[in-house]
């Protein structure tokens, strides 16, 4: 085969091959040495924030249902005969699926009947068959799930943070919508998105462990058609550099107060770099890391407890540093997080702090390859991100204090922060 | 991946299992101890967590901490979970394999060495916990306690088991539990913690780049210094339900979470574990299982409805998030799904789906650390066997064995965490 890329990291001492696969996918295999099972993601580059599309020569732009993504993903597993569950209780293949943001992803892993079961998920999510009595359906069902996770403070809490910092970008509505939004949902709508986003050029492939890439291929060559490339334009949502709320408050039955804080970042390309990423997650690190002063502080004086956490977080459109915990005085929590930064960007972060963190991601990031399903769900962000998964390891090694710094006045703005709370019923 | 571990005694009730393995990225070292759960009971939900907080060597948080980003990101963890009628504490590490060390440390010992420390040398006077770290502790583990309300599915779940095992040990409630906790102190801990390094029965074990006899040494040196007095950790099994129990309460959530609980017939963990545990695979497991089809795909009632064994207590809990109107048609449902289970009328490949899936996730099972690590833990008091036999134990299970296992099943409770308004204002 002579569109085989074999991609390499002597750090990790790892490798995996990339195919261009003829019918327009890209297939990536990851050899794991005597593992016994595999972990194989079929992903389209296409989720909740895909509200608003065109296709290239499009003149007018498609508004769909909040919650459509992730709606079709369910839809996918039925078809006019077997469903995809039906056929993996033959092989034994553990199934499953997911949506976000920004990515839909059809998974299974198993350690035998690899064949069949790659068979199995290059067919149905190639093969859709949606009618209204099955849409109809579907409702009941998902309507149950978003009230599921409605019931869950800590995504109530995410929610309500990102629609206090976002006016207009999707981010801020639920994954799954409402169950108001997707009472619009119609076989045709799922045709409409079926048909803009599941085309193999937008779609990755990856399988990992025990696995050989001729296995692979063999099974694609069958299962696929050539299908012509498609250019997806998204809707850029213009969002003001400010937030779009500094404070919101709403009241659950929770056992003591949670909050959530995000510093709004201003992007002017839709997609962060993995530097950039990188740079990000040793900021956080230093500011309130464990080892930190701020951390240990806030943690001694009962600002804070254990559940104290942040995150990066970002996707097509918008990126935030986002913190979250318990805490009964948020606004302190704010306060100081707040001073925290603005001192670090007015004194610059310590050599050392720089060098502990640094040294603490490059062991984590060699950690992210002992799990076939980790390992998976990385290669299919960074490739939809249109990045290698190996080369966190390498900018670890290169990144410099200098740029860290400069990020760090950049990327965060103390000015544009939201902080959400959530109180305990009856107070 | 094929493992083979050794399994080295290092006293009575005190063994250490070695799990050579370089194809993974990491060493990861946990050391379970196994203790009756009504003895400390309090003071042991503490405990994990006062000592990897801090210790003698790495006296704040911020030490600990820093000496665990030396060694390359390597986590440590406190944790207590019910088992059976027992409580087993564990403290865990992973770091990153030997031969990724920037300086060739022998990185896998070192984290040995320090979560060892992290046991047996906390901050203490010989006499107690240090006070003011303790205090701060209880505080932080009581709010960690009160929180699980948050997750109402575990909540309802808690609520459940409270009032099916109201009788037993295994039903001690949180709110007992919590006011338990408030009467502890530096002193009672500290004597809480002695015992559980004399009393409990305590498995260690080793995954990764490890040299065994330099780590065997380092164990039993710690060792040496208890007198070891294990105790017999026993749970009660009750067969039989004798009348149904049934619950609702509410609270202000969207969804209503019913939970169900019922005696499996086991009369001890081991006794028919593989055909109750494929029973209740196919009863309410995967998406192949007879809840899934009907409950969820057919009559669209929920988004999840599964059953599960908890076979260090002989009881199957089912449960559902549904909308409180819907709580006889589920229940009907339910039933009629055990019936067909009880009379033998679920389908030939319903059974061979659930035989094959368990198989083939078994065969995963030792391709992570984590993965082969709970799988030592599944076996703290008893011999460890080759996965290979588990296997061929499930592979040797029949139809008859299943409707057998599923005949002996009582229901004892059901309960409802039950929604205050129906539907969303939406």
């Amino acid at each position: 085969m002579n569109n085989v890329k074999e991609i390499k990291s002597e750090k990790l001492k790892e490798k995996y091959y990339e195919i261009a696969h003829p019918s327009g996918l890209k297939i990536m295999v990851y050899p794991k040495e005597n593992y016994s099972s595999t972990f194989v993601i079929f992903g389209t580059k296409y989720g909740s924030i895909d509200t608003q599309f065109r296709l290239e020569g499009e003149s007018e732009y498609t508004c769909v249902p909040e919650g459509i993504a992730h709606f079709l993903e369910h839809k996918l597993f039925e078809s006019e005969e077997l469903d995809a569950f039906e056929r993996y209780a033959k092989t034994g293949a553990s199934a499953n699926a997911y949506t976000s943001f920004d990515r839909t992803c059809y998974l299974f892993s198993c350690s035998k009947n690899l064949e069949a079961n790659l068979e199995i998920l290059l067919d149905f999510v190639t093969h859709p068959y949606f009618t209204e009595a099955t849409v109809e359906k579907e409702q009941g069902i998902i309507g149950q799930e978003i009230k599921m996770t409605r019931d869950e403070p800590a995504w109530e809490l995410l929610f309500s943070l990102l629609r206090a910092m976002y006016k207009n970008h999707p981010v801020r509505i639920d994954i799954a919508g409402t169950v108001e939004s997707i009472s619009h949902i119609t076989a045709d709508l799922l045709y409409k998105c079926y048909n803009t986003f599941y085309n193999l050029s937008n779609m990755a492939f990856c399988v990992v462990g025990n696995v050989n890439p001729d296995d692979v291929v063999k099974v694609a060559d069958k299962a696929l058609k050539k299908q012509e490339p498609v250019k997806i334009e998204r809707k850029f949502f213009e969002e003001p550099k400010e937030v779009n709320e500094e404070y919101t408050e709403l009241k659950l039955p929770v056992a003591s107060p949670l909050f959530a804080l995000g510093f709004k970042e201003k992007v002017d390309t839709p997609e962060r770099t993995n530097r950039e990423i990188t740079q990000s997650n040793i900021i956080l690190d230093v500011v309130c890391g464990k080892t930190s002063s701020l951390y240990n502080e806030m943690l001694e004086s009962g600002l804070i407890n254990t559940s104290f956490d942040f995150e990066y977080f970002f996707g097509f459109g918008y990126a935030a540093a986002i913190f979250t915990g318990e805490s009964d005085k948020a606004r302190q929590v704010k306060e100081k997080i707040t001073d925290r930064i603005k001192y670090l960007q007015q004194n610059g972060i310590e050599r050392e702090d720089f060098e502990r963190v640094r040294r603490k991601l490059y062991g984590r990031a060699i950690m992210a390859y002992n799990d076939v399903d980790e390992i998976a769900n990385n290669m299919i962000a960074s490739e939809f991100a249109g990045e290698c998964v190996f080369d966190d390891i390498e900018i670890l090694e290169s990144i410099t204090l200098e740029e860290l710094n400069e990020r760090l006045v950049k990327s965060i703005d103390t000015e544009c922060c939201s902080l959400c709370v959530i109180n305990p019923e009856g107070e | 991946m094929v493992i083979s571990p050794k399994v080295i005694e290092l006293g009575e009730k005190l063994r250490l299992v070695c799990v050579p393995a370089e194809d993974f990225k990491t060493s990861q070292i946990s050391i379970s101890l196994l203790v009756p759960r009504e003895i400390n009971l309090a003071e042991n939900i503490i405990i994990p967590k006062y000592l990897t907080y801090s210790s003698r060597d790495y006296p704040n948080p911020a030490a600990l901490s820093a000496r665990l980003e030396n060694l390359y990101g390597a986590y440590v963890s406190g944790s207590v979970v019910k088992r059976g009628e027992s409580s087993k504490i564990e403290l865990g590490a992973t770091c990153i394999n030997n031969k990724f060390a920037l300086y060739n440390e022998d990185i896998s010992y070192e984290t040995l060495e320090l979560l060892l420390k992290l046991l047996f040398e906390p901050c203490a006077d010989g006499e107690k916990f240090e006070k003011q770290k303790f205090e701060l502790v209880k505080r932080l583990k009581t709010e960690d306690v009160e929180s699980e309300v948050n997750d109402k599915r575990q909540y309802a779940f808690t609520r459940m088991i409270e009032n099916m095992c109201r009788d037993e040990v295994f039903g001690i409630t949180k709110k007992e539990i919590l006011e338990d906790m408030r009467k502890t102190d530096e002193a009672s801990a500290y004597r809480a913690w002695r015992e559980l390094l004399q009393n409990a029965t305590v498995q260690v074990n080793l995954i990764g780049s490890f040299n065994e006899e330099n780590s065997k040494r380092l164990i039993e040196k710690y060792f040496s210094a208890v007198e070891r007095k294990p105790l017999k950790n026993e749970t009660l099994f009750v067969e039989q339900a004798e009348d149904v129990t049934e619950v609702t309460e509410e609270m202000d959530i969207n969804q209503s979470k019913l939970v169900i609980g019922y005696r499996s017939g086991m009369k001890s963990k081991d006794d028919n574990f593989y055909a109750y545990q494929m029973m209740v695979d196919i009863f309410g497991g995967g998406p192949y299982s007879r809840l899934f089809m009907n409950v969820r795909e057919k009559l669209s009632l929920c988004y999840y409805c599964s059953a599960r064994l908890y076979k260090e207590k002989g009881i199957i809990v089912i449960q559902s998030g549904i909308e409180s109107e819907n709580r006889q048609k589920a229940l009907d449902e339910i039933a009629k799904q055990l019936e067909i289970m009880r009379k033998g009328e679920f389908e030939e490949k319903d059974f061979e789906a659930s035989k094959t899936a368990i198989c083939d996730s078994l065969r995963g099972v030792c391709d992570t650390p984590d993965g082969i690590d709970a799988f030592l833990n599944t076996k703290l008091d008893e011999p460890i066997i080759p996965l290979e036999e588990i296997i061929k134990n499930y592979e040797n299970v029949t139809r008859q064995d299943i409707i057998a296992a599923a005949n002996a099943v009582t229901l004892d409770t059901v309960y409802m965490l039950k929604g205050k308004e129906s539907g969303l204002d939406e």
